[in-house]
């Protein structure tokens, strides 16, 4: 039979690489195999995932980044889940190494993902400066067309310092839940390199004041702001909402959710952060989305008289849900809520 | 109008509004030598009709959203990939030249989602793959990435 040429084989190799990158990460593995040409294209593949379990991965991965350095090999996806149990700085220091690789090699999409869960691990390397993102952050994921740099650094007071630039990068989600406090410091960033910044999704047991004012008040860009809190204790966004905080001056902002799971039973602090919310939604006409997940309040029935009081000529507010999921005794009659305001649900 | 001639010196005339999705072209354009006939020594005629029929249909991409349009163009898509593996490199390589972006990620994933499941046996008989490597290169392969060539059982058939 005449072939008028074999036809995988005129394939150049940047094209079995698009090929590749259309497929798994394990189905490109495996097509390495069928010959030099597609194994060349494997070893120069744009994604890189890797699961670490065992102290030998460690060497595996290593070998392959600092080849993908070496020979300058752009890195378009970089995901690392680390799985393994070591806590020693050697480790931490060559993460580190490997993320700054990625970063160097023009990474555009970058998951780090810890579940080691071990404390002291993070402990361990608080002194190392290169991105410094697993030290406490544990979870980073962002996109963006041309990520630069991001620097998420930790220092010994549990800091985040988000520091220099991010401007490229469009969805940011830090999930430090078990970390004591998640904190920003101004100094270190100009809002405006913010402006790319469409949604922050934040959850850790406190949120410091400046992060959220400066979050809230300064981009024009943000739309999505998620903000859970498993603090104990003060809840610290009623301080900063009762105090200074002006979110009106977020303009861009069109969901809001505030989740928390901690019974605080401050109920004139939850009136006062919801006035404000609704003051807020009333000048901001594209809000749609107010959502307060409040598990475990304690609720009493000044709460929803108080809720009573809120003007009723606001015409802005798309949907409201409250939930509860602690409710004893609710009056019912008391209940005469604000048209526009859904009646509660509660969840148990 | 623009006129496109293929390796087999055939000429097509395309609309500018059409061509100029291929990013090559759109710069010849920009820096004025697309005055003539725009040879394209890569390309035989047969794939360039239907680079073509894709340009044309995809002139108007944007507008598609707002007109609801979106749903025939993706049908178009399904259409267009329906072809052998050798058309299907033909068409990639000249999307790679002339640089249609759209046109390169529609066929390398078609290219990708037939690959899938699929034994190596099975895609090297596909793809006519010479196979250069020698067995101890494989082997040594497979032991780098073990974890690669485990798994269920694939797909052993050439469809």
């Amino acid at each position: 039979m005449y072939w008028r040429r074999a036809t995988a084989d005129i394939l150049p190799e940047c094209l079995v690489q698009k090929i590749l990158s259309c497929l798994s990460f394990q189905e490109a593995a495996q097509m390495s195999i069928l010959s030099k040409t597609w194994l060349q294209a494997w070893l120069a593949h744009a994604n890189l995932e890797f699961r670490v379990h065992r102290c030998n991965d460690f060497e595996t991965v290593d070998k392959v980044l600092v080849r993908y350095r070496d020979r300058k090999i752009p890195i378009d996806e970089f995901k690392f889940w680390n799985f393994s149990d070591f806590n020693s700085s050697q480790i931490s220091a060559l993460i580190h190494k490997w993320l700054g690789i990625a970063h160097q090699n023009c990474v555009k999409y970058l998951l780090y993902r810890d579940l080691s869960f071990s404390r002291s691990f993070y402990e361990e390397h608080k002194g190392v400066d290169v991105i410094r993102a697993p030290a406490h952050v544990v979870s980073i994921e962002y996109k963006g067309d041309k990520v630069p740099e991001l620097k998420i650094a930790t220092d010994q007071s549990n800091r985040l310092n988000n520091s220099k630039t991010i401007p490229h990068c469009s969805n940011l989600i830090l999930n430090a839940e078990w970390f004591s406090k998640l904190s920003y410091s101004s100094e270190e960033l100009e809002f405006v390199e913010y402006e790319n910044l469409k949604s922050l999704e934040a959850s850790c047991k406190r949120i410091s004041d400046g992060l959220i004012k400066h979050l809230i008040s300064t981009p024009h860009f943000l739309e999505s702001l998620v903000l859970v809190t498993v603090a104990s204790g003060k809840f610290n966004i009623f301080t900063v909402a009762s105090g200074k905080f002006n979110i009106c001056r977020c303009r861009s902002l069109r969901v809001l959710k505030i989740k928390s799971y901690q019974n605080i039973g401050l109920s004139d602090v939850l009136f006062r952060i919801l006035n404000l919310h609704l003051k807020f939604a009333e000048e901001s006409s594209k809000l749609n989305n107010f959502i307060r997940d409040t598990r475990g309040y304690n609720l009493n029935d000044v709460w929803f008289c108080g809720l009573r009081k809120f003007p009723s000529n606001s015409t802005s507010w798309r949907q409201v849900s409250l939930v509860f999921s602690k409710c004893n005794e609710i009056n019912m009659k008391h209940l005469q809520l604000y048209h526009r305001v859904a009646t509660p649900k509660w969840t148990f | 109008m623009v006129k496109l001639k293929s390796n087999d010196d055939k000429e097509f005339e395309v609309e500018e509004a059409a061509v100029i999705q291929s990013e090559m072209i759109k710069n010849m354009i920009e820096d004025g030598c697309a005055t003539s006939v725009i040879p394209l020594p890569n390309i035989d005629s047969k794939t360039l009709i239907k680079v073509i029929e894709y340009l044309n249909k995809h002139i108007n991409m944007g507008k598609a959203a707002e007109t609801g349009e979106e749903d025939d163009l993706k049908e178009f898509d399904e259409q267009f990939v329906n072809m052998g593996w050798e058309e299907l490199f033909d068409v990639i390589m000249a999307a790679n030249y002339l640089n249609i972006h759209e046109l390169m990620e529609l066929c390398c994933q078609s290219a990708a989602d037939r690959l899938k499941n699929k034994s190596v046996r099975a895609v090297r008989e596909m793809l006519k793959i010479t196979n250069d490597l020698t067995e101890e290169e494989e082997q040594e392969i497979i032991n780098d990435a073990p974890w690669a060539f485990e798994g269920p059982e694939i797909d052993d058939t050439v469809n």
